[in-house]
């Protein structure tokens, strides 16, 4: 009988000790629960940072690209139309048909010029159109300059559903990479490719001939905001960025996002 | 008075002053925790005197104070807790308990036994409500969980009526046994249990008097 009371309150006792071993584990697990919401709330903050600043970027690009071309290329054109229609003698006439031709032509040219620059405004406005299309433009505009040659080849065959935050900050990369090139590279070749992989992965390819660096044995003050930048962009939206280059060997960067 | 009950006492007390405190900063709902600890600092004097002066019976009081001490913990889930479906069942659980305890007070235990089914009835609902306060903690100020006063709160009634619930629910059964044995287990258990329950509401309350911002969903 003293056995089965005792018996009985050790089972009640391993009992009891059971409960709170349970209660310790649902201690655990909202802790564990708590943590997991806290890092996704994080992430989601940064992601709306990180976009919010892509926007601001691509606007301020743009409007750099427009007062530059403002002042290098259509200022150009319109003071030299101002001096041909300045030098126009009336008594000459072949020769004051010819300059006012020249300076018609001129006219033409800054039209057809701002024409092009208010596509360019409209430029932050291209990621409603697709990905592949601002791109396009992008390099378009690249190729305009005369300095570099350019082959590219964009992929159409995106998905149905597309992704325009994501769309906004691969934009944004490429454009980062592009400034890269344009101050740093020396480059005179560049290869731009945009494909869509199966497995719902997107593929962006920039290679360039340029100069090169030695990235390994780049200090973190050398590599600067824009490396930094893209890496951490691209880690945002769940992808990778591979960057191979060396002294002299040009830069390969490929970025891969898993899309939409 | 014993060291031991002492040191229980004084843990009430300190708890029962940060309530006031925390109170008085704006937290509203911690009005329900000054309530209870009041009330329990005055049940444990009760139940003292009534012990030391062998008063038979274990006095309405116990009664009392475990409907108010249902009540007072329902009412701080209710206001911490965002969840509306939840806050209904806790409201609605409210008159329902207090109807429960009315009848097992008539039909069961007569003022002469210790309300072991209510307190156990408690134990079950505020066990649910605070787990699931548990799980809805705000993590919008992405501060550490610790940092959380709702969340000491939470662990110590878990940890309390979590862990006394086996043990009470079965202490009729082992009060027939062997009463003086059944006596020092429970000590054993709810001593414990109890020191872990006010130091974790005093801990919950230091956090929320800390940092004023915490919100719970």
């Amino acid at each position: 009988m003293l056995d089965t009371k005792q018996e009985i309150f050790n089972t009640v006792e391993l009992i009891s000790i059971f409960f709170i071993i349970l209660i310790a584990i649902i201690i655990i697990t909202a802790i564990l629960y708590y943590n997991r919401k806290r890092l996704h709330r994080i992430e989601v903050s940064n992601f709306q940072n990180i976009l919010i600043q892509s926007q601001l970027e691509v606007q301020e690009q743009t409007m750099q690209t427009i007062g530059a071309d403002l002042h290098d290329n259509i200022g150009q054109l319109l003071s030299l139309t101002s001096l041909t229609l300045n030098s126009v003698e009336l008594d000459n006439l072949e020769k004051a048909q010819q300059k006012i031709d020249a300076a018609i032509d001129l006219t033409l040219r800054s039209i057809k010029e701002m024409r092009l620059l208010g596509k360019l405004l409209q430029g932050d406005q291209l990621i409603t159109l697709g990905l592949p299309e601002a791109i396009r433009h992008e390099v378009n505009w690249l190729e305009r300059s005369g300095k570099y040659q350019i082959t590219h080849g964009v992929t159409d065959e995106m998905p149905a559903s597309s992704n325009p935050d994501k769309d906004l900050i691969v934009f944004r990369i490429l454009q980062e990479i592009l400034n890269n090139i344009i101050k740093h590279s020396q480059a005179s070749c560049l290869d731009i490719t945009l494909e869509y992989l199966p497995g719902n992965t997107l593929q962006l390819h920039i290679a360039d001939d340029g100069v090169g660096f030695d990235l390994e044995n780049m200090t973190a003050g050398q590599r600067g905001m824009g490396l930094q930048n893209i890496q951490k962009r691209t880690t945002i939206i769940g992808g990778a960025v591979q960057i191979k280059s060396a002294p002299g060997e040009g830069t390969h960067i490929t970025l891969i996002i898993p899309y939409p | 008075m014993s060291y031991s009950n002492g040191f229980y006492f004084i843990l009430i007390a300190i708890a029962a002053v940060l309530s006031i405190i925390s109170y008085r900063q704006g937290y509203n709902k911690t009005i329900f925790i000054v309530v209870v600890l009041i009330a329990t600092l005055l049940d444990e004097i009760t139940q003292m005197i009534i012990v030391q002066y062998k008063i038979k019976g274990y006095g309405f009081t116990t009664y009392i104070f475990n409907v108010l001490e249902y009540c007072m913990y329902a009412m701080y889930y209710i206001k911490t807790c965002g969840t509306d479906h939840f806050k209904f069942w806790a409201r609605f659980s409210i008159p329902l308990f207090i109807l429960f305890c009315i009848v097992t007070f008539f039909l069961k235990y007569h003022f002469n036994k210790y309300p072991v089914l209510n307190i156990n009835v408690e134990g079950a609902l505020l066990f649910i409500f605070y787990t699931h306060l548990l799980f809805c903690l705000d993590e919008g100020e992405k501060k550490s969980i610790y940092e959380h006063g709702d969340f000491w709160i939470s662990i110590g009634v878990l940890v309390f009526f979590g862990g006394i619930f086996v043990y009470l629910g079965l202490f009729p059964i082992l009060m027939n046994l062997d009463i003086k044995q059944a006596f020092q287990k429970y000590r054993l258990i709810a001593y414990p249990l109890n020191i872990l329950f006010y130091s974790s509401i005093i801990i919950g309350l230091l956090c929320l008097i800390r940092n004023k911002k915490y919100l719970t969903r």
